[in-house]
């Protein structure tokens, strides 16, 4: 069975899709017999080697975050310890996510020079004309000129990944998200009628809250969530005197979304973008209509009787929301939806193709000094020269690692035993 | 100097007529009545201010004062927001805005930062509060000016935006004549700005990446 290591900036205790992605895949890995490990940078006062149910061990490495949790890219500083961590786990592939990681990014460089397998994930969509965009689109393509395989989590990511970091797309591969449905199941019983929970996009939610509430005299609005666009939707409510329609709940632990969703009977995303969208995923796993922007990978998640979908303007939001209102649903049909979203979107599915994945990239063939240089220079221009004196440096500071720290002297850890309770959940002996 | 101030004076007149030629919005006394009472008000304001910041950096050393006075310019220039100057309406917002300063706030900041730098060089009051208040007027106000115009003079089809800027520049090359190497790099720069780079952009068109996609973000249409 190959041995997994999991590389990410964006790890718990940070809360996000990346970090439940990560983490639901992991344990799912782990119960088909799998050897996970997940490597990220400390938070805070976690550093060293965590433990997490499954048992999942977490290396929190002591590497600076920059900004926003992402690591300060140094190139070269952080091989010596990701080596380390490689060979005592007796890793087959690296597993980097998110493109705005640096640690992603320098692991799967570290895992070329190492001849180690290596998988990317990439979680989010970006443009071509913005600087940032160009800059992150330039690097990506740099990083992946020598990964094996790549998995977008929907085909308009597919599509993207492929035209950002020019792959060739017999490597890259699409497996969507997830959700837990034991934890988002539908509860009819907690609902008033029609109350709607929203999640972004809150420039067109400001124009659609007030033209619903003057049509629908019954509509109510659930808002979770906290940010700097909260304020414009406070002022909307006092300008237009809507306190007693619109409910804000602030800032909503997820352990509680599921709570707050079944108190609602229709979900509106008013997103700009999104790759996949795992919110209305679970919303729908609740039972709740889905009303959302038909933006990015949004069509792609959920069928037609589970969703509408408008274009990003308030006039066609509002008469989506209208015509959702207007749409019978019986308290069935929630433990319908459930079901079947049950039966299609779970991580044993995403586990179970990620092997698949494994296993090819396992059987191709390692990519000499040579090789690699070959892949960095058909990125052409000055980019390419640039790159491959980088990737020199690279070789030479590896040989340098491997003189200082010898193989030989590096321990291998022995995997613990665990027992398998009745429930599914491994424990250690 | 007079030939500077002269050309001042007609950029100006050029930004004065531009902005009359709208429809008024107004009634005219009520307008002439307010522009007066904000004139007076900015004046008083600025004629108190200057007697304290005459003397706010006066102990700086003066080789520290010009350095940092030509940093602050160099970043107003740097920081400036160009996309509203040239008419450019921030989109983003459907409903009302907070009032922001047009013409980037860091770039107004620098450029006021200079100004209270070189005031500690001039000893005379009222050079001083003439000196502030010809800062607020080109830095505060022009950026407005500037975007009010090339949404009613757009300078593809107008020839008072082009008038402006040449003005300026003549006011700027009659105070600086003296150093000639000074006024050619600075007609240099000028013509390489407003003449070589646009057409450079032009010409970079057509290599660049336009991959328009379900990947891009979304634009909000404002409510009118």
């Amino acid at each position: 069975m190959p041995r997994i290591a999991m590389v990410c900036d964006f790890f718990y205790p940070r809360i996000g899709g990346v970090e439940n992605h990560i983490y639901s895949l992991s344990l799912n890995l782990i119960r088909l017999g799998h050897k996970v490990i997940i490597i990220t940078h400390a938070y805070g006062n976690r550093k060293g080697v965590r433990y997490l149910p499954g048992p999942l061990k977490v290396y929190y490495c002591p590497i600076l975050p920059m900004t926003d949790q992402d690591a300060m890219p140094t190139f070269i500083a952080t091989f010596p310890l990701l080596r380390h961590i490689f060979i005592r786990e007796r890793i087959d592939i690296v597993h980097a996510h998110q493109a705005t990681s640096t640690m992603a990014n320098e692991s799967i460089v570290y895992a070329a020079a190492l001849r180690i397998a290596s998988v990317y994930t990439d979680h989010s969509l970006f443009g071509f004309d913005d600087l940032a965009s160009t800059i992150l689109n330039r690097v990506l393509q740099t990083t992946l000129s020598t990964v094996d395989a790549a998995i977008g989590v929907s085909h308009v990511c597919h599509d993207n990944l492929i035209l950002r970091a020019r792959l060739d797309p017999n490597r890259v591969f699409v497996i969507p998200n997830a959700v837990d449905p034991s934890k988002f199941s539908p509860d009819p019983s907690q609902r008033r009628r029609d109350r709607l929970v929203y999640r972004k996009g809150i420039d067109l939610l400001v124009g659609i809250i007030p033209k619903v509430c003057s049509e629908l005299k019954h509509v109510h609005f659930l808002v979770g969530g906290d940010g700097p666009k909260l304020l414009d939707l406070q002022e909307m409510v006092e300008r237009d005197r809507l306190q007693d329609r619109v409910e804000f709940l602030g800032s909503v632990p997820h352990a509680n979304v599921r709570n707050v969703l079944v108190r609602g009977d229709i979900f509106l995303n008013c997103s700009l973008t999104e790759s996949f969208c795992i919110a209305i995923l679970e919303a729908a796993c609740c039972g709740l209509l889905v009303v959302s922007t038909n933006v990015g990978g949004v069509p792609e998640v959920l069928p037609d009787d589970m969703i509408m979908l408008s274009d990003p303007t308030v006039e066609s939001m509002v008469t989506c929301v209208r015509e959702a209102v207007q749409a019978d649903r019986t308290d069935a049909v929630a433990h319908i939806q459930h079901q079947r979203i049950r039966d299609v979107y779970t991580w044993e599915r995403v586990a179970e193709e990620t092997i698949l994945v494994y296993k090819k990239v396992l059987c191709q063939h390692r990519r000499g000094f040579l090789e690699r240089m070959s892949c960095y220079q058909s990125l052409n221009g000055i980019t390419g020269f640039v790159v491959c004196c980088l990737a020199l440096i690279v070789e030479i500071w590896v040989r340098i690692v491997e003189w200082w720290q010898p193989i030989h002297q590096i321990d291998r850890v022995p995997d613990l035993s665990t027992r398998v309770q009745s429930n599914g959940v491994q424990h250690l002996n | 100097m007079e030939a500077s101030n002269l050309f001042l004076i007609a950029a100006l007149l050029v930004a004065v007529a531009c902005g009359n030629s709208q429809p008024p919005t107004q009634d005219r006394s009520t307008k002439v009545r307010q522009r007066i009472a904000d004139s007076f008000l900015l004046s008083f304001a600025l004629r108190f201010a200057s007697s304290f910041l005459q003397s706010l950096t006066a102990s700086y050393s003066s080789d520290t004062v010009h350095r940092l006075a030509i940093l602050g310019m160099l970043w107003h220039v740097l920081t400036c927001d160009y996309s509203y100057a040239n008419g450019c309406v921030k989109t983003g917002l459907i409903n009302g805005s907070r009032p922001i300063f047009g013409g980037g706030t860091f770039s107004l900041n620098a450029a006021l930062f200079s100004t209270t730098l070189l005031v500690s060089r001039i000893y005379d009051n009222q050079t001083v509060f003439l000196f502030i208040s010809l800062s607020v007027v080109v830095f505060a106000f022009y950026s407005t000016t500037r975007h009010e115009m090339a949404k009613t003079h757009p300078a593809h089809s107008s020839v008072a935006p082009w008038l402006i800027t040449v003005f300026i520049i003549m006011a700027t090359l009659c105070l600086i004549l003296d150093d000639l190497s000074l006024a050619t790099t600075f007609l240099l720069c000028s013509l390489i700005l407003g003449g070589v780079c646009p057409f450079w952009k032009h010409s970079l068109q057509h290599f660049q990446v336009l991959i328009k996609g379900p990947w891009d973000v979304a634009q909000i249409v404002p409510l009118v």
